[in-house]
């Protein structure tokens, strides 16, 4: 199964939203969905300028900050540890910023067995945890911004451990972030063609493949919507999928749509969960929820 | 004679202990009416009652509500998630808001009745009885339909009645695409009566004569393998 859920604020304002307690409330209703391991992705309100996560194998002794700053080959400051590891201040690559940070990637997961590169942008904060959702209370509840989404586990394909959780963001593309229900059945396919253009891959969860899917396609271009377009076409499964991007929130559903997805859009808000209890909860028991439609691609922009 | 209403509040209950609140009111028959209090669009409400009880449910359900039931009436006064009255064999389940996916799926008897919008799957594999949707249909609704009717207010997505063998469909409203094999025919002077009859007993100030009826083409009963037509539209 695995429950989704997603919020976006519409109206840009100098009031951040409580973006983390939203996805927490929504989360917390689709529990039943899966209880491997939860994660949410939370896009704040300003710009942070450019940062990455790192998530350490098991809560233990921090590397060494000189380790980390050699890893990362001069573009890492401002080292600061978090919960499920450390995060740093990255600065912007010259030239191809693609492959400059596919590099830096592999660089810290490789001189830090066990470590992983877990997300990456100017506003974007990525927190995982194996079992259930009250594992993230501490590090999501008081997260503020304007939109971000959710996911729990219910592990079919890969291991459990909080590399393998989602969501997943677009490695090495800066604030991106995917979260889907389902599954990708042509990802070795697709794996193997990105990992021989260099792509580097975290986990052996399909859902890693979507975010890079997208990058990619925002970056030749194409805008989120074109980009979800094609997922719908070339990604073959059964999925239900969100993505949320600097300012956006997008959907898309494969044709047979056997993986639900619901949403409500207000005024002021847009809110997509797997069930309607997530958002009846979220936005009270008058809520009009509809579904998102098979094939359909959704884009919702902040104003 | 009668014993009233008997109102039950979820809240705070486990799943199990409503239902097997509802099991023991249904085996003392229809003289009760239960009211379900705060459901919180919880899964698997009044499933598997098989002796007649009156069940009026005060919001949203969720998925499964009313399956695996032989006659019970249900009434839900809010929306439904996947699964609505699954299987009902007898009796009647109505809901206000709209359903999820798969409403009536497999349903052999009885009456279900959707005020709002169903999502896809409606009706798969019908199998008797009958179904009213006031809004809009999904996608595939129908699909596998063998027996029954079924009753469109609204709009239907893409392959309505795909490879249905038996049973009929009225919509009033537009339609995506018609599935393999579903095709559409002429109302009757016995459509009409059954179209208002049944309207009316749901409640739906609709006219009869304003829908369309689809049924099965039997090109599908006697599928040749080797045309290639039939194979390049099967889904």
């Amino acid at each position: 199964m695995c429950g989704i859920a997603g919020v976006l604020y519409k109206q840009i304002t100098n009031e951040p939203a409580p973006i983390g307690r939203s996805l927490l409330t929504m989360a917390a209703c689709l529990q039943h969905r899966g209880m491997d391991s939860a994660g949410m992705a939370v896009f704040g309100a300003a710009d942070v300028g450019l940062r990455l996560q790192v998530m350490l194998p098991h809560p233990g002794p921090l590397p060494e900050p000189q380790e980390v700053l050699e890893l990362g080959g001069g573009r890492l400051s401002d080292l600061c540890p978090e919960k499920s590891g450390f995060s740093a201040a990255v600065r912007p690559a010259s030239g191809n910023s693609v492959q400059a940070d596919l590099e830096l990637i592999q660089a810290l997961e490789t001189g830090l067995p066990g470590a992983t590169v877990s997300g990456m942008g100017t506003r974007l904060t990525v927190e995982k945890a194996v079992g259930m959702v009250e594992g993230l209370e501490v590090s999501v509840g008081s997260l503020m911004g304007t939109h971000g989404i959710a996911h729990l586990r219910l592990a079919t394909e890969s291991k459990i451990d909080p590399a393998h959780a989602q969501p997943f963001w677009g490695r090495p593309y800066p604030d991106l972030a995917v979260t889907h229900n389902g599954h990708i059945t042509n990802y070795h396919k697709l794996r193997l063609r990105f990992e021989a253009e260099g792509f580097g891959f975290a986990s052996h969860n399909d859902s890693e493949i979507i975010g890079i899917y997208l990058g990619r396609k925002i970056a030749s271009g194409l805008s989120l919507h074109e980009a979800l377009s094609a997922a719908g076409k070339e990604l073959d499964g059964s999925y239900s999928c969100i993505v949320a991007t600097t300012n956006s929130l997008g959907v898309v559903r494969d044709p047979f749509a056997t993986k639900p997805l619901l949403y409500v859009e207000t005024e002021t808000q847009v809110a997509l969960g797997s069930e309607p209890q997530a958002l009846y909860h979220l936005l009270g028991q008058n809520a009009v929820i509809k579904e998102i439609r098979p094939r359909e691609v959704r884009v919702w922009e902040r104003a | 004679m009668g014993e009233g209403i008997r109102t039950f509040d979820c809240e705070g209950r486990s799943t199990r202990e409503i239902n097997m609140f509802l099991q023991e009111a249904a085996g003392r028959g229809m003289e009760l009416e239960v009211v379900l209090a705060n459901p919180d669009s919880r899964h698997n409400l009044a499933v598997g009652l098989t002796s007649p009880l009156a069940i009026r449910i005060e919001g949203h359900v969720g998925y499964y509500c009313a399956g695996l039931c032989e006659g019970v009436n249900v009434q839900v006064q809010g929306g439904a998630g996947w699964g609505l009255g699954e299987n009902l064999m007898q009796g009647r389940v109505q809901i206000t808001g709209s359903a999820g996916s798969a409403a009536g799926a497999t349903m052999r008897g009885g009456t279900i009745i959707v005020g709002g919008d169903a999502g896809a799957r409606c009706g798969v594999a019908m199998k008797g009885g009958t179904l009213v949707v006031g809004g809009d249909v999904g996608y595939m609704t129908g699909f596998m339909m063998q027996k029954g009717v079924m009753i469109v207010g609204g709009n239907a997505g893409e392959a309505l009645g795909d490879s249905l063998y038996e049973g009929k469909i009225y919509i009033r409203g537009t339609i995506d695409a018609l599935g393999s094999d579903a095709v559409q025919a002429d109302l009757t002077e016995s459509d009409i009566t059954l179209l208002s009859e049944a309207l009316t007993d749901a409640g739906m100030d609709m006219v009869p004569a304003d829908f369309k009826k689809i049924v099965s083409g039997r090109k599908l009963y006697n599928f040749d393998k080797k045309e290639k037509e039939i194979w390049k539209t099967a889904l």
